[in-house]
């Protein structure tokens, strides 16, 4: 029968993870109608992964992912159009605006816990907006930032690739996208890491322990909008364009929701979700111009019927049918 | 430091209020090194929000609180531990969803505070949180259920593992807040044998109810009866006391 493994990174469940996503990763190009529409996916998954980082991991429901995705956007693309930034400083720059807000927002939002908590991001994402739409001078406002370019690898003054391409732009954010996942592992099993889930569990016997839990809580709210932060960025350069909604409540929503409906409980979960989401719009906004409602039905039918979303309602299926399997070979030896 | 005192925790005229009510109304307890000192009293004589003011849970009103001779009453909680004072929950309250290994690491690394921020590090690469969880798990008893989750642990499993979490930062005092609570009659001389155990190698300062443990495992026990100490002394001594008795059958009556 499944047995919950208690360490939570043996050695071959890791890296039979990791082949599981740089294997979606190739084959998701090649099914998709666009290399777009597959890059949109990983985009989300990538915000989605940092989401996952506080609520899945640490337990905090932040409503201010929106903020850093916009933030990170907008930064890159005002740093590109302004200043000429190349691809790798401006996704930088995007990555420490995504950090330094999280930094704001987690420090003032974690003084308070539970409900007030979730508020007080809230509140910020909706400040966020208004100020975004207010400083149009800057932002465009309403308008959106228009002609965000989408810079080449270059080292120096000599052009490596250009990624005007879709797919090549495709194969980029793929490799941000492993890397970024390698990095929150490995992060998820560090001492830090750890840490986190304690405060997950039991934050009054965190502290009891010894941790002063607001600084595990500020630090990973700033690694978390830092990846979003890259994430926004990536968005805007896919675009060519920057919408107002990249920093709407709106995106704090779908993020979270994409989170929850992949499953909490693996980082592989906010790649399904993200996937699943992103597709589900695609394809449902074909069919019917209401489709958002569709979208509400299935995400009930998610939340209520399987336990830890997309990715633990599957592992869930794969360990029937494999203890099934076992069950039907009569001659196998068992333990008891 | 002062290393003369044989106390290893005193305090001076603790005061902890709500309003106009003195839940801890001017305490002088001296806890001295390498014993086991109980408090006992009746129900709303002022043992757990003594306990609160120990631990940081709550910040004291009035008075001071030397550990080691350092007034520490302005500390957290989480700074309490680096200095060398651990403690266990009445509730039990544990990781529920990790294994009981992870939840003895946990508690040996929360003693070095804030160098668990680094998030680039392996786990693996501290091995003696993971030495130090293992040797607690012989200790206990719990070895072969290392790698069970808490929650699915027996209930006095979980009070041991409850206990047992709080010698992981190797602490100098060890606060016990009632830790046969809810434990069934036959488990409790194991926490009783726990606790002797214990305090071989540790001073611990006991909050308990039971009063065949008490009188069975201490060396010195204070007496409080509405905020105050009533009476301080050896077991037979309290035994013997009259005012121990009116406090405990007043409550009774």
């Amino acid at each position: 029968m499944s047995e919950k493994n208690p360490l939570p990174f043996a050695k071959t469940q890791s890296r039979s993870m990791l082949l599981l996503v740089i294997a979606v990763l190739i084959v998701l190009p090649l099914v998709l109608p666009s290399a777009t529409l597959a890059t949109e996916i990983l985009i989300f998954a990538m915000a989605a992964l940092a989401c996952n980082l506080l609520l899945g991991y640490t337990g905090l429901l932040s409503f201010g992912q929106g903020i850093f995705f916009g933030a990170g956007s907008y930064c890159a693309a005002l740093l590109m159009i302004h200043l000429q930034w190349g691809l790798f400083s401006a996704l930088l720059g995007a990555a420490i605006a995504g950090a330094l807000l999280a930094f704001l927002v987690g420090a003032l939002a974690i003084r308070r816990t539970g409900i007030y908590f979730v508020m007080l991001t809230l509140a910020f994402s909706q400040m966020a907006y208004f100020l975004t739409y207010t400083l149009s001078g800057w932002t465009g406002g309403d308008n959106g930032l228009l002609d965000v370019p989408r810079p080449e690898i270059r080292i120096g003054d000599t052009v490596l690739l250009s990624l005007a391409d879709a797919r090549y732009f495709y194969g980029f954010v793929a490799v941000l996208f492993l890397l970024i996942f390698m990095g929150a592992r490995r992060v998820i099993a560090s001492p830090f890491g750890s840490t986190l889930m304690a405060i997950r569990e039991n934050e009054t016997r965190a502290t009891a322990i010894g941790y002063d839990t607001r600084h595990f809580k500020i630090l990973v709210f700033m690694l978390s909008g830092a990846v979003t932060g890259i994430a926004g960025a990536l968005y805007g350069m896919l675009l060519h364009f920057v919408p107002l909604s990249n920093i709407d409540l709106m995106m704090s929503e779908n993020i979270l929701i994409m989170t929850i409906v992949g499953g909490t409980g693996s980082l592989f979960g906010s790649l399904l979700g993200a996937g699943s989401i992103v597709l589900l719009g695609e394809f449902l906004s074909d069919l019917w111009p209401r489709w958002l409602m569709l979208l509400g039905v299935i995400l009930i039918v998610i939340v209520v019927f399987m336990r830890g979303g997309l990715w633990g309602g599957l592992s869930s299926v794969f360990e029937r049918i494999k203890s099934s399997r076992k069950n039907s070979l009569p001659n196998q030896e068992q333990q008891p | 430091m002062s290393a003369s005192s044989p106390y290893l925790l005193e305090t001076e005229n603790l005061k902890l209020s709500y309003g106009a009510f003195n839940a801890v109304n001017g305490v002088n307890l001296k806890v001295e090194q390498g014993t086991i000192h109980t408090v006992i009293g009746p129900n709303g004589a002022g043992k757990t929000s003594l306990f609160h003011c120990l631990t940081g849970e709550r910040r004291a009103t009035d008075g001071a609180i030397l550990f080691g001779g350092k007034n520490i009453i302005k500390k957290p909680s989480h700074g309490r531990v680096a200095l060398g004072m651990a403690r266990s929950f009445q509730l039990t309250s544990l990781f529920q969803n990790l294994s009981v290994r992870e939840n003895l690491r946990l508690a040996a690394q929360g003693r070095d505070g804030l160098s668990a921020l680094n998030f680039w590090r392996r786990v693996d690469s501290r091995r003696e949180h993971w030495d130090m969880a293992d040797q607690v798990l012989e200790r206990l008893h719990l070895t072969s259920r290392a790698t069970t989750l808490a929650g699915e642990l027996s209930h006095g499993q979980q009070r041991v593992l409850e206990v047992g979490m709080s010698i992981c930062s190797k602490p100098k005092l060890l606060m016990l807040d009632e830790p046969t609570s809810g434990m069934g009659i036959d488990d409790i001389p194991i926490m009783t044998q726990l606790i002797s155990d214990l305090g071989r190698d540790h001073t611990v300062l006991l909050i308990e109810h039971n009063m065949s443990i008490v009188m069975s495992i201490s060396q010195r026990i204070t007496v409080m009866s509405h905020g105050q100490i009533l009476v301080e002394g050896s077991p037979e001594f309290v035994r013997a006391d009259e005012r121990v008795r009116t406090a405990y059958l007043g409550e009774a009556a």
